[in-house]
């Protein structure tokens, strides 16, 4: 008996299988030898090597002498420039890997093709070459402190060390993201060892290929192949050979590789993160209300609120011109005119059921709690408005296009829900008047939100920020201090002071 | 309550009809499904309780009223609509006035006593009836009476639990001498349990095992750990329900019949999983045990469908049934659901037997929510996070 999953009903062409790997270390010969599994993806079959801790050994170790070769002395700015131009590549629609990834990223991932496209566009800009010259700035004061020891602050001269290599483990849920964390190790002069996510294992490769076709020296600092996650022996390999960690991942993938990086090795975790909107009273003036849900629909919409960036609920402040009410339903209204432009993925049983499951919740509540209103679609589950005048808590969203409106008084009010989840708070999009921004974002940060944009802008975070709170780059680099006193106290052996036509005590005196 | 049947006023004309076809259905059912007669009979039935439940229970009829389903308009059990879980969390869904409820039991999912689900029964004449003749039908086909063995908690630990008054009411029932429960405050009775396992082997008496899956991984692994097996008396069997819900390691339903062939020596056919849950009357038996006492081909393992139940698999996101062999949720129409509502849309994920609902159907385990793809927080981790949060 065959258990249809829905996508697999999907009517498009069926695709040759497509390597999803990227592993420029090794010669034909070495490729051939490996042993090769298709995995199949939405309706994409994807070719990779079985991943054995051999095979881990010698990527390593060929990464580990391409970086030294090619990376560890090379000048900062040059591998920006490099970059810069990479991404420039990925701005030509003809580009054979975007073409690529806008033809199979939709079919692996189910997402519609308009909203991959813009996506991805909207996403690589960031890391264009003025761009990255922002993520050097916020992180570094002097960037040259990645070539060579600089002054410092303290009076003598630093330098920041970049890891050797980093295993990197990529997150699947949004196409492209993987970009921001091969860009991030390349600045800061790492190899990658890349992990591909099992929902969307292409994207890195076709990045990785096109920094190869600029600079066939950084692509050997690069290698992308697909793991199951949790395979133990595989990452004891990596992490071994690794100067550090980073994963996008969830709670559980996050802790346990957490346990098993070896104390030493900087692990840096992003993701398990929520966002949420906060819309005031200014932002629902009669000219305006509009528009405000407009680009709240869109930051929900938006690759179905797979993201940490995408809100799970919009605080909505009432004294407005509309009421937190009306905004709902102007807001249920963009939320189905995107659903018409930009078809939400079709859902697995289990995601359908989720969404189902919160709508009927709330629809029973809303028998006995006036202040409890459903707006959703119909028939399916493509998008739900729930309004909720008196939450008990912030409540996740079982995401795919699914947001809560809570009306507030007042930001304060907002405070209580926010701090049970102080850890995992990320973007707040804001709508409010210019004089209170400045307030919204102290309250906002303390409560621990480390990003706070504008509505409408939520799903790509500007250049060089400080990625769930942290320095991007800073958060890969080790320092080394040279204390001024040691400048100055070296020339007590400066030859010319020891030699003995000199007296003994001369060092220093000058 | 103390598993005696409780004593009601006399019972309604419908519920009288109702307990009449449970158990005229155990002398008429034929293993080949429902015949056209019997099939319009259910209809009556169904749309009368359906009826009787949309005047009676305030939030039901409110709910039906947002669909557009009024008695009068529906036509078959398929419109009657189902609940879905959530509806026993969050109402109270009972057609007599609540305090009077012969019984309420409440699902143990939640750690918030406010948060479970609830189903109320004003009396437990037909949840008496359902039990007894799915449990004949199923799992004692072969004789009146047998030695029963319960590896769960008595109801006096378990006022509100269903699978304890369940268990309970089959050892009033169908236990024959020497039953007993071999778990009690302290956990289960290991050494009770292996001396009545011995003396069944050596005495030579067919016993009935009954309890949750997780109870007999517990078993098995003290089984291994003392290096002891037993080889129970032909006639001897397993009865097991509900999955493990991290009280101990998952084990495939495959090994766990093996194990128990190595470690009790009881047939795979003869270990029959169950599933049934709080929020209906009717639990649904694997008909392995039967076809083999029927001498026919065990496999494949199917959930039977009582005469006075419907399953249907739907879509999640439309709610409309798809063909024998898709996955879909299971919605569940349980003439024994008397005191709440007939229709129940459960969280379980499965898919009906080639044949169609007569030919029973497979569950294939919970529906797990949305799962976590890359850096967006999985609903469960994130409402872990916030009950860490509050406390």
């Amino acid at each position: 008996m065959t258990l249809l999953d829905p996508r697999a009903l999907e009517g498009a062409e069926p695709v040759e299988a497509v390597d999803a790997c990227f592993l420029p270390q090794l010669d034909d010969a070495e490729l051939a030898a490996l042993e090769w599994t298709t995995r199949r993806v939405g309706d994409v079959p994807l070719r990779g090597p079985v991943v054995t801790p051999a095979l881990v050994e010698v990527l390593c170790e060929r990464l580990l002498r391409a970086q030294a070769e090619v990376l560890a002395d090379r000048p900062v700015m040059e591998v920006l420039e490099t970059v810069g131009r990479v991404v420039a590549r990925w701005s030509d629609p003809d580009l054979p890997q975007r073409r690529t990834a806008e033809q199979l990223l939709p079919r692996i991932t189910g997402y519609a093709p308009d909203m991959v496209r813009r996506g991805l566009r909207d996403h690589l800009r960031t890391f264009r070459r003025d761009r990255l010259l922002r993520f050097l700035a916020q992180d570094f004061d002097n960037p040259l402190v990645l070539d060579g020891f600089q002054p410092n602050r303290a009076g003598g001269l630093s330098r920041a060390y970049g890891p050797r290599l980093t295993t990197q483990v990529f997150a699947g849920n949004v196409p492209g993201l993987p970009a921001w964390n091969l860009v991030c190790a390349l600045l800061v002069k790492s190899a990658t060892l890349g992990k591909s996510a099992g929902a969307e294992p292409l994207f890195p490769v076709l990045f990785a290929q096109t920094v190869a076709e600029e600079d066939p020296g950084l692509g050997r600092c690069l290698a992308v192949v697909h793991w199951p996650g949790g395979a133990e022996d595989v990452e004891q390999a990596a992490f071994a050979r690794s100067d550090a960690v980073t994963a996008t991942a969830g709670l559980r993938a996050t802790e346990s590789l957490a346990r098993r990086v070896p104390v030493g090795v900087p692990f840096v975790p992003y993701g398990h993160k929520v966002s949420f909107a906060v819309v005031g009273s200014e932002a629902l003036a009669l000219t305006r209300y509009a528009e405000t849900a407009r680009r709240v629909a869109r930051d929900v919409s938006q690759y179905d609120q797979q993201g940490c960036l995408s809100p799970h609920v919009v605080f909505v402040e009432r004294g407005g011109a509309v009421d937190p009410r009306a905004f709902a339903a102007a807001l249920a209204a963009e939320m189905d005119r995107y659903e018409q432009a930009r078809p939400r993925a079709r859902l697995r049983l289990e995601e359908d059921a989720a969404v189902t499951a919160v709508r009927a919740q709330y629809e029973l509540r809303s028998y006995d709690d006036p202040g409890v209103q459903v707006i959703a679609s119909s028939p399916g589950t493509a998008w739900t408005v729930v309004v909720e005048e008196r939450p008990e808590r912030f409540a996740p969203s079982p995401l795919n296009r699914v947001v809560r409106v809570h009306p507030v008084d007042a930001l304060e009010d907002v405070v209580p829900l926010l701090l049970p989840l102080r850890h995992h708070l990320q973007t707040a999009g804001v709508a409010c008047a210019p004089e209170r921004l400045d307030a919204w974002a102290s309250l906002l940060g303390r409560c621990g939100v480390d990003r706070v944009c504008a509505v409408g802008q939520m799903p790509q975070p500007a250049a060089g920020w400080h990625h769930d709170g942290r320095g991007s780059l800073a958060a890969l680099v080790r320092w080394t201090d040279v204390e001024g006193a040691a400048e100055t106290e070296v020339e007590r052996y400066d030859p010319e002071w020891t030699r003995p036509s000199h007296p003994p005590d001369a060092g220093g005196r000058r | 309550m103390n598993g005696r049947s409780p004593t009601v006023p006399e019972l309604g004309e419908l519920d009288r009809r109702l307990l009449a076809w449970i158990e005229a259905s155990a002398q008429t059912r034929d293993d080949g499904g429902p015949t056209q007669a019997q099939e319009a009979e259910f209809d009556r039935l169904a749309l009368d309780l359906f009826a009787d439940q949309y005047e009676r229970n305030r939030p039901y009829r409110r709910y039906c009223r947002a669909r557009g389903a009024e008695p009068g308009q529906v036509r078959g059990w398929r419109e009657i609509p189902p609940v879905p879980l959530s509806a026993f969390r969050e109402l109270t869904l009972s057609c007599a006035p609540p305090e009077q409820a012969a019984a309420v039991f409440t699902t143990s999912g939640s750690t918030d006593p406010g948060r479970r689900g609830r189903n109320h029964h004003p009396h437990l004449h037909l949840y008496d009836a359902s039990l007894r003749t799915g449990f004949r039908q199923w799992f004692l086909p072969d004789r009146a009476q047998l030695r029963l063995l319960v590896l769960n908690p008595p109801p006096e630990q378990q006022p509100h639990s269903s699978l304890a008054y369940f268990l309970q009411r089959l050892v009033d029932s169908f236990g024959a001498a020497g039953s007993g429960t071999f778990v009690g405050a302290e956990g289960l009775d290991l050494d009770g349990l292996l001396a009545a396992l011995a003396a069944a082997e050596r005495d030579g008496v067919p016993v009935g095992l009954l309890g949750t899956s997780f109870a007999y991984v517990h078993l098995l692994d003290a089984l291994e750990a003392a290096g002891t097996a037993f080889r129970l008396p032909p006639g001897s069997r397993v009865l097991d329900t509900g999955g493990f819900k991290g009280r101990s390691r998952e084990v495939p339903a495959e090994a766990l019949r093996t194990a128990l062939g190595q470690r009790l020596g009881v047939p795979d056919a003869w270990c029959v999983n169950y599933y049934g849950m709080t929020e209906i009357s009717t639990q649904y038996y694997d008909t392995s045990l039967r076809r083999a006492w029927l001498g026919r081909d065990p496999a494949p393992r199917v959930k039977a469908v009582p005469p006075w139940a419907r399953v249907q698999a739907v879509d999640a996101g439309t709610g409309r049934p798809v063909p024998p062999g898709q996955r879909g949720l299971l919605v569940h129409h349980d003439l024994a659901n008397r005191g709440s509502v007939l229709a129940v849309l459960a969280e379980d994920v499965g898919h009906l037997a080639e044949g169609g609902p007569a030919g029973g159907f497979v569950l294939l385990g919970r529906a797990q929510g949305s799962a976590a793809r890359g850096c967006s927080l999985a609903l469960d981790e994130l409402l872990a996070a916030n009950e860490g949060g509050r406390s």
